[in-house]
């Protein structure tokens, strides 16, 4: 702010970073210590408790990783899962959204009720999955892209941001002899980036996160990243030891490592589309 | 309203139409089977669909494996196996059921769900065709294959299981201490506390901090991880017989205060691990080196001595016998053959049926063993130059054990070298052999095994009376109550529908006998 | 006037069409399972034809002696939540919204929601590792200055704290996004208006930033009841040792233990429209609590 740096203003911005600077330490500690497993021997996490910097050295963990085909495949699925998924979300999402934040709408209300009830009530994984069986889905990555098409509560929560955007501009895009289409292509959306982008990334995310739905609907080759993450990480029960005998044992780096990759990629690509969050500046240059 | 009465109206129209898609997809995977008069000859391909929970790692990624192909070959089928992570497991099974697409195989490790669905008519009986398949047959006692059944039927394969665990101890440390390893007859639960404190109090690891225990336990489990501990003091491993009748452990309460006394008395003087409550198990525990007294099985054993002597070299894992108690009471942990179940779907065709149980019959042999325990020559292992077995460096980079699921997993015979392959060091053969003699020495079951699950107020309450009854438990040993009032647990464990399971499983009990 | 209506209003229905087929076909028509809480289910006689026993399943949910513990550990864990973990991802936001350097603010915001994609196993895990009574880390160094060992992980009592700062951790960073989008739709002139005008950065927070973000706090918050008897099953079964039962045992965890294990799919289904019930009682009462404040609700 260039305008003018009082007193107070100093004092505010040394709260504000003083804050964001703790909560990055807090965040930061416990994923130091995963990242400082992924490279330590297993003797050496076994003997040291909770440490950052590791003193032994190892890329074992990331190598098994990368040579394991069932690694790879798994982040190929993933990958697939979450690029297609992500672009019918936003896609049906989007439009919906829209539709429903039009104020004069007929049946508006009862459309939303519709959308909106299905966040309490749902009929359970059985019926749900004899949908899937009867449109002959199973065994297809579109019983999962379908089945997760549209969250309710992102079109809900997105209806409310399009719902912000100033009535007048409507009205003018109206006199200009805009249609719908136009005005929520060439108006709408360029407005709402924020918005879009935010939703981008929680549909990514959701997607990237696929278990339940991979294990119900999927076939073991199109088993997603975290199938194999968790089996990863899950100790198996004690009591059953006769039943679980196959005493296979990840090492710490190797159950780190896959952590590590695992979360890479959507760590990866929030600066990208950072950007898109700040471009709400654009509002003020249609307005202008 | 009349949106809302239009919606019902298609919601219930195209549930007419999915119940009916599923049926159609029923009577063409039925119908599909068997073409009259192919009896008995592989000149048909069968596809056989097994459905199989999968444990820490996973399963195969998919049906292009080595052994599976093997399998397809030499019996003409096409072998689809569906691994779904154990923790899942039951939730897939039931959506698969309720598709009306009933998997051929597979293997039940809930014997309440198995009784439910063999009480349903869901699974084949085995008991007319068993004969012809004489191996198969082999593996199990005729009790064993009786057991959860109804009388003169046979819904399942028994999976064979085993007494492993006993009592192992750091002989390193023992050695440092000056302390001889306790020979069979004089390990009393007294020489158990007398060593224990010494690995607590006098730095067996030499660090010169306080930082050892004399052992740990679990804190989710009744047993506590170290069922040898109860088995001394005289509390039932879940159920006992006594005067035809069977009384379970949670009204033992002389037993009870005993024990508890003992326990309480070894978390205060630091003999016992603090963080006993929070273990899930004992992996890490045993291979951090802190820990003198252990529950393991042989394997488990030498696993965590190879680990320690990174840390320690000398360090060594040596098998005990489990601690004699007041009246010479003393028991390895004794699981039943039979509570685990290889099921058949009842719906398949007689050539289906055939072709399954010629391949189970070869499966538990010993060729079967062979291929499906160590896998493919060529492809899982070789012969070495010196004439020895080795894994190959494909199978060393997945992990060793990662061949075996097959064996493992869904059904295996009744040796006892299920982890020893053919490369493995010939003394591990022998070590697990004899260690499994050894702990059977000293059986300490559940006599009840067969039949709570057929008790419905323990189907009902039994985890969560369990779970009350375990909180008390660990309350005392961790010295927020005294010994007394595990009586107070006693009664509202009776009250609260124990009652009721006793008598419910008394009642089976007596209709089986 | 009917006609334009419709020349109007057709595009847009078109646009709502395809999300809402997806609501009927994979939300509404699988709710003809909901009927299975009032049955005994079995897969093999499937929804058609399984046996009607009416509310037995309800009757036993309310006569289980531990009802009454589950509904207040479900409820209490629910309020912590709303209490404190809401208006963590908001604090986050606001905070991050005063950063003016781009590079920091992007590093900064990467860094608070990578919690998000570690796994409760390793959150839990390391919480133990840290706080464990005999071996944990801190618990070494309190012990070592003298103090009392902090029993973290199994007195009841802290239970509640340590499960809303897990959630913290991992979720007001990831939380934080959708205000930050929130506010990214507020008008810089408006900022800058402020400032000729005198006002601190305080004020415009107080004036500017927090209004901005009214209708979406709303939002958020009516769709939060809807879920007050949810609550994560992964992160409380992990948490959950024979200590702290007491006050951890859940809907979740405790529908886990009886039903799922053994697939009695009738309990857990009529457990789950109790809880989807509360829910909708809870909505309808906020949202209405909403519009009497003058807010516009979500419905």
């Amino acid at each position: 702010m260039r305008v003018r740096a009082s007193g107070a203003d100093r004092a505010f911005a040394i709260v504000v970073y003083g804050l964001v600077l703790a909560a990055s330490a807090l965040a930061l500690f416990p994923m130091l210590y995963v990242l400082a497993i992924s490279f330590s021997t297993e003797t050496e996490y076994l003997t040291r408790g909770f440490y950052l910097l590791p003193r032994t050295f190892t890329l074992e963990g990331y190598l098994y990783l990368m040579s394991h085909p069932g690694f790879m495949s798994a982040l190929r699925n993933s990958v697939t899962i979450s690029v297609v998924g992500t672009l019918i979300n936003i896609a049906l999402t989007t439009l919906m959204a829209y539709g429903l934040s039009k104020t004069w709408l007929r049946g508006r209300k009862t459309l939303h009720f519709i959308v909106f009830f299905t966040l309490l009530f749902s009929g359970g994984i059985i019926p749900t999955y004899l949908v899937v069986q009867a449109l002959g889905l199973l065994d297809s990555f579109w019983a999962v892209w379908l089945t997760s098409a549209v969250s309710a509560f992102n079109a809900i929560v997105m209806r409310s941001f399009f719902q912000a955007v100033p009535i007048e501009l409507e009205e003018s895009a109206r006199i200009d002899g805009s249609g719908e289409w136009r005005l929520l292509f060439n108006i709408i959306v360029p407005l709402s980036f924020p918005a879009i982008a935010t939703f981008t990334l929680f549909y990514l995310a959701q997607n990237w996160n696929t278990y339940f739905s991979a294990i119900l609907y999927l076939d073991n080759d199109q088993m997603p990243l975290q199938v194999f993450l968790k089996q990863m990480l899950v100790e198996d029960d004690p009591s059953i030891s006769n039943a679980s005998s196959v005493a296979y044992h990840y090492t710490p780096a190797a159950r780190m490592s896959a952590i590590v990759l695992t979360a890479l990629p959507l760590l990866l690509i929030f600066p990208f589309l950072q950007r898109y969050f700040n471009q709400g500046v654009m509002l003020g240059a249609v307005k202008g | 309203m009349k949106k809302t009465a239009l919606l019902m109206l298609a919601v219930c129209m195209a549930w007419g139409v999915t119940a009916g898609c599923a049926n159609k997809n029923e009577d063409r995977s039925a119908a599909s089977g068997s073409p009259a008069g192919s009896e008995g000859a592989q000149t048909e391909k069968v596809k056989i669909d097994m459905v199989i929970a999968s444990w820490k790692g996973g399963g195969w990624p998919d049906n292009n494996h080595p052994i599976i192909q093997y399998i397809d070959k030499k019996f003409n089928v096409d072998l689809q196996i569906q691994w779904v992570p154990n923790a899942n497991f039951v939730e897939k099974l039931n959506v698969i059921a309720a598709s009306g697409k009933m998997p051929d195989v597979i293997r039940l490790d809930s014997p309440a769900l198995f009784l439910k669905w063999a009480n349903q008519g869901a699974f084949l009986d085995l008991q007319p065709y068993l004969s012809q398949y004489p191996t198969l047959q082999k593996i199990a006692t005729p009790e064993e294959w009786a057991l959860l059944n109804p009388q003169g039927k046979i819904y399942g394969i028994p999976i064979y299981e085993t007494a492993q665990n006993t009592i192992y101890a750091r002989a390193d440390w023992l050695d440092k201490l000056g302390i001889p390893l306790p020979k069979d007859d004089e390990f009393t639960i007294g020489k158990f506390y007398e060593i224990a404190k010494a690995f607590a109090t006098q730095d067996p690891d030499g660090n010169g901090k306080p930082d050892t225990y004399g052992f740990s336990a679990l804190g989710n489990a009744m047993n506590l991880g170290m069922p040898e501990l109860q088995a001394a003091f005289g509390i039932a491993n879940g159920w006992k017989e006594e005067g035809g009748e069977l009384i379970p452990a949670q009204t033992q309460s002389k037993e009870w205060k005993a024990y508890l006394g003992f326990m309480q008395k070894a978390y205060q003087e630091g003999v016992l691990d603090k963080d006993f409550v929070t273990n899930t198990n004992f992996n890490e525990k045993y291979a951090q080196g802190k820990i003198g007294f252990a529950d393991m099985h042989y394997q488990f054993s030498r696993q965590t001595t190879q680990e320690l002597q990174k840390i320690a070299p000398n360090a060594e894992f040596a098998r005990l016998s489990p601690p004699i108690g007041e009246g010479g009471a003393r028991g390895n942990s004794t699981p039943s053959s039979g509570k685990i179940k290889v099921v058949l779907g009842k719906d398949m065709d007689d050539q289906k049926r055939d072709r399954i149980l010629e391949l189970l019959d070869w499966w538990v042999s010993a060729e079967g063993e062979d291929v499906l325990k160590n896998g493919i020559e060529g492809v899982h292992y070789r012969k070495g130059a010196d004439g020895a077995y080795e894994m190959t460096d494909a199978l060393k980079a997945e992990g060793e054990g990662r061949q075996s699921l097959m064996w493992n997993w869904i059904l295996r015979g009744n040796t006892n070298t299920f982890n020893i392959y053919k490369w493995s060091a010939p003394e591990w053969a022998q070590g697990m052999e004899q260690s499994i003699g050894d702990a059977r020495k000293y059986p300490y079951r559940n006599v009840a095994e067969g039949y709570l699950p057929s008790s419905p107020a323990y189907a009902e309450k039994g985890s969560t009376l369990g779970d009350k009854f375990l909180k008390a438990v660990v309350e005392i040993i961790a010295g927020k109550k005294p010994v007394e009032s595990i009586d107070d647990a006693i009664a509202e464990w009776k009250s609260g529908g124990g009652d009721q399971i006793v008598q419910e499983v008394n009642a089976a009990y007596k209709a089986h006998s | 006037m009917a006609k334009s209506y419709w020349k109007r209003a057709f595009p847009v229905y078109l646009m709502i069409l395809p999300g809402l087929l997806f609501f009927i076909v994979f939300k509404y028509i699988p709710m003809v399972g909901i009927s299975i809480a009032f049955m005994a289910y079995s897969p093999f006689d499937g929804i058609g034809g399984s046996e009607w026993v009416g509310l037995r399943h309800f009757h036993r949910l309310f006569a289980e002696g531990d009802f009454l513990t589950l509904l207040r550990n479900t409820l209490m864990l629910n309020l912590f939540d709303v209490l404190f973990f809401f208006p963590a991802p908001l604090l986050v936001a606001l905070l991050l919204n005063e950063i003016k350097a781009k590079r920091f603010k992007a590093a900064v915001q990467t860094i608070l929601y990578a919690p998000n994609f570690i796994s409760w196993v390793v959150i839990v895990g390391i919480t133990i590792l840290l706080f464990a009574t005999g071996s944990g880390g801190i618990n070494q160094l309190l012990a070592g200055w003298g103090f009392e060992r902090l029993e973290l992980m199994t007195d009841p009592s802290y239970f509640r704290w340590v499960w809303l700062l897990q959630n913290v951790w991992q979720g007001a960073g990831w939380g934080a996004i959708i205000f930050l989008a929130a506010l990214a739709a507020v008008d810089p002139l408006l900022y800058e208006a402020a400032a000729i005008d005198g006002a601190n950065r305080w004020r415009m927070l107080w004036h500017i930033a927090l209004p901005a973000l009214r209708s979406v706090i709303v939002v958020l918050l009516v769709l939060r009841m809807g879920h007050v008897m949810d609550l994560g099953f992964e992160h409380i079964f992990l948490l959950q040792n024979s200590m702290n039962q007491g006050v951890s045992e859940v809907f979740e965890t405790f529908v886990y233990k009886v039903g799922m294990t053994q697939g009695d799919y009738s309990y857990s289904t009529a457990v789950g429209l109790f809880k989807s019930i509360v829910g909708l009682i809870m909505v309808l009462f906020v949202n209405r609590l909403a519009k009497q404040t003058g807010q516009e609700g979500v419905f």
